[in-house]
């Protein structure tokens, strides 16, 4: 079990922004930090690995005390057996695949783990390969291998996907699922996007102007209402348009278009870029096999 | 959408699958949904819930009629929206309004007016039932 709770002035675009979390983590499960730019997100990371101090507060994983301000407690990044992954890799530009991953464990001995993670990640056909040899998704395989050769208690993503096409995305994201499955670490994500935050947490903070909004499932945090509607996809506005007497709203669900015939009362109010839940009753969709 | 508030009078469920009565300020709506009491709280006699239909979903017969439907509303039309395809029909049961969307061929062959007395008809897999 992880505990959490900090504060901290921190100094945003429109002046001082109090940051104040508390939060715990249950062993071994994926939470997301879900929120705007700005709305501290990194700012938490950043003071979990102890590469910013909070004013006060106090960081606790399992006994271990990372960080306690009345205690006058505050362990340094190394001894908190972190793992971070950027959304930039920062691989070591020389160094091949096989390179980064050995350069990084602690245990020189633990030869072992290499080919674990090679195997895990699926960087076998790419492990004599330097960085400029490999796309912006293998990279980030690369970095996340490398990260998890360390072994750490806690690993921390912050928008690791961020700069990847939808495809690789997606493909990161079951890499993701894998590894918390296979080592069970404690784990926290920084993500702004909502599906995303479906696919991977068990839990999710909402981040809000540095105050805890929401939290919870995904499913109760991002769907306001609970409707008996059993297909809710959530999607953002695209446009909205005049047809006769009825409106057609066009939503991007995943990459698909969907349009949602929509009546004036209700179309007035939408605009586009709003996020959105598309709910059916589960008796209209059509099943049919495509392959 | 049209919405009204009502309060959950019965639920029968089998399996994954419930009918749901609610009364809603006097009209009695019968809902179909994939959900029971312990997958939707709300679910549970007495509950304040929502029911939500769209406009396309409402059917309008004018005349007796003797279908299968089981939410049939009588109400009156308050007015309508010529469109050139489609037409809206708003309707007001007591005090109640509602709408529908129909074809404006449909109301042409109806010859419906404002005024009109009219059963507004509603099938119950139509009809969701949210938590309020």
């Amino acid at each position: 079990m992880m505990t959490v709770k900090l504060h901290r002035t921190l100094e945003a675009p429109q002046g001082p922004m109090s940051l104040e979390v508390d939060f715990e983590i249950p062993p071994g499960q994926l939470i997301t930090l879900y929120g705007e730019s700005g709305a501290g997100k990194t700012s938490v990371l950043r003071m979990l690995s102890g590469l910013m101090l909070p004013d006060y507060g106090c960081i606790t994983f399992d006994q271990d005390i990372w960080f306690d301000s009345e205690k006058k407690i505050n362990k340094r990044p190394q001894e908190r057996n972190i793992g971070y992954v950027f959304q930039d890799y920062a691989l070591f530009p020389n160094m091949t695949v096989d390179e980064q991953i050995r350069f990084s464990l602690k245990n020189k001995s633990e030869k072992n783990i290499i080919s674990e993670l090679i195997d895990v990640l699926e960087l076998g056909n790419l492990r004599h390969r330097t960085p400029v040899m490999l796309s912006g998704g293998q990279q980030q395989r690369v970095a996340l291998a490398r990260v998890l050769a360390c072994k750490p208690h806690l690993l921390l993503l912050d928008e690791p996907l961020s700069a990847l096409g939808f495809n690789m995305r997606q493909r990161l994201q079951d890499y993701i699922i894998s590894i918390q499955h296979k080592y069970k670490l404690t784990t926290i994500l920084v993500s702004h996007d909502v599906g995303e935050v479906y696919r991977l947490s068990q839990s999710v903070i909402w981040l809000e102007d540095g105050k805890i909004k929401d939290q919870g499932d995904p499913k109760s945090v991002f769907s306001h209402k609970q409707t008996s509607g059993n297909f809710q996809l959530l999607g953002e506005v695209l446009r909205i348009e005049k047809a006769d007497v009825i409106y057609i709203t066009t939503v991007l669900i995943g990459n698909s278009l969907v349009k949602v015939v929509t009546e004036e009362s209700e179309a007035i109010k939408l605009k586009a870029g709003d996020k959105v839940l598309v709910a059916s009753k589960a008796f209209y969709p059509i099943i049919q096999q495509v392959e | 959408m049209n919405t009204l508030k009502g309060q959950v009078i019965s639920v029968e469920s089998q399996t994954n699958l419930s009918l749901v009565r609610v009364d809603a300020d006097g009209i009695v709506i019968s809902a179909v949904v994939t959900d029971t009491p312990s997958s939707a709280p709300y679910l549970n006699e007495g509950s304040v819930v929502a029911v939500l239909f769209k406009e396309g979903d409402v059917i309008i017969g004018k005349g007796p009629v003797n279908v299968s439907l089981r939410n049939q509303i009588p109400a009156t039309v308050s007015s309508i929206e010529h469109g050139q395809l489609l037409s809206k029909i708003h309707l007001l049961h007591e005090h109640t309004n509602l709408a529908s969307i129909i074809t404006s061929k449909s109301v042409k062959r109806l010859n419906l007016q404002k005024g009109d007395q009219v059963m507004a008809m509603i099938k119950t897999n139509e009809i969701l039932i949210a938590d309020t």
